[in-house]
């Protein structure tokens, strides 16, 4: 089989074109590349601009024809809003996250939001004997009185990774769902 | 590609479907037939675009209809013939292109073009 045909041939496989389509789309080109070898004529005159990008020719003639699988399309038109949204969310989960990390107290804080105005902030503190860990989770727990400003953004940090991580969940549930069987092909 | 190539694409662009339709209209034609019919009226393709993929579109707007015959002996090739829907597309075609070209040749008629060799 002629080179262009067979790599004709790997791009409509490539496209899921049906194979009985694909083996008559091949056989005709073959037979008429044939032909024009035969008398003399370059694959130009028959391929035109075609002739360097086979993948390119078999892909446009499989299109044209209205042969092309949909299914590997499948995500044209809606993947773009939808990884507009899960990169969002991807940036928000890591925003929250690092916040959270970087806060100036090397503990985890529970804000459980007392009705008072003052915000009692309970703290593990870390304590002298540490047993090497930097922290001794069997310390004292010590009520820290702290003003509204520093646990409001842990708030908002763990507001933010919460909205995030839900967000990235219901949009791969979303994705998954329009694409059942979807697949790597190469 | 060099301007007069280029201006030489874009006009192609827009009647080759015409030009494929109006060659098989002379009689049934598999794919290569019809770049020869086109080439004894003096219209090559080369550096143009590939006649298949706009014989692909002909047969999906049902311009075309196609059977498959055996040729000169060799395997069973993929005749196309135009329809009746086809015959009504190239006339009127060949109308909006004879009406353009007329105007085109009003505006261009005072330039005197001369071709370097």
């Amino acid at each position: 089989m002629n080179e262009f045909v067979r790599e004709c041939r790997r791009e409509w496989k490539r496209l899921r074109v049906p194979d009985g389509v694909a083996d008559e789309m091949a056989s005709d080109l073959q037979a008429d590349l044939e032909d024009a070898a035969a008398e003399g004529v370059a694959p130009e005159e028959v391929l035109g601009s075609a002739a360097p990008d086979p993948r390119s020719f078999a892909a446009s003639w499989a299109a044209e024809r209205g042969v092309v699988s949909q299914k590997p399309g499948r995500l044209r038109g809606r993947s773009p809003m939808l990884a507009a949204i899960a990169a969002a969310l991807s940036i928000a989960a890591v925003a929250a996250g690092t916040a959270i990390v970087v806060t100036p107290t090397n503990a985890s804080s529970l804000m459980p939001r007392s009705p008072s105005e003052s915000l009692y902030l309970i703290r593990y503190v870390p304590h002298s004997n540490s047993l090497g860990l930097g922290f001794n989770p069997f310390a004292d727990v010590t009520p820290v009185l702290a003003n509204r400003g520093g646990t409001d953004s842990d708030t908002f940090a763990w507001i933010l990774l919460a909205a995030g991580i839900g967000g990235l969940a219901v949009t791969g549930l979303y994705w998954l769902r329009i694409r059942p069987r979807y697949r790597l092909r190469f | 590609m060099a301007a007069g190539e280029a201006r030489r694409t874009q006009l192609l662009r827009g009647v080759l479907d015409l030009c494929l339709l109006a060659v098989i209209d002379e009689g049934p034609a598999y794919g290569y037939e019809m770049t020869k019919r086109l080439r004894a009226r003096g219209l090559s393709i080369v550096g143009e675009g590939s006649i298949y993929p706009l014989l692909g579109r002909l047969e999906r707007e049902g311009l075309v209809e196609t059977y498959r015959s055996a040729s000169n002996g060799g395997p069973p090739r993929k005749y196309y013939r135009v329809s009746a829907e086809g015959q009504r597309a190239l006339a009127a075609g060949v109308s909006e292109w004879r009406a353009a070209r007329d105007a085109v040749d009003v505006v261009l008629a005072p330039v005197e073009a001369e071709v370097s060799p």
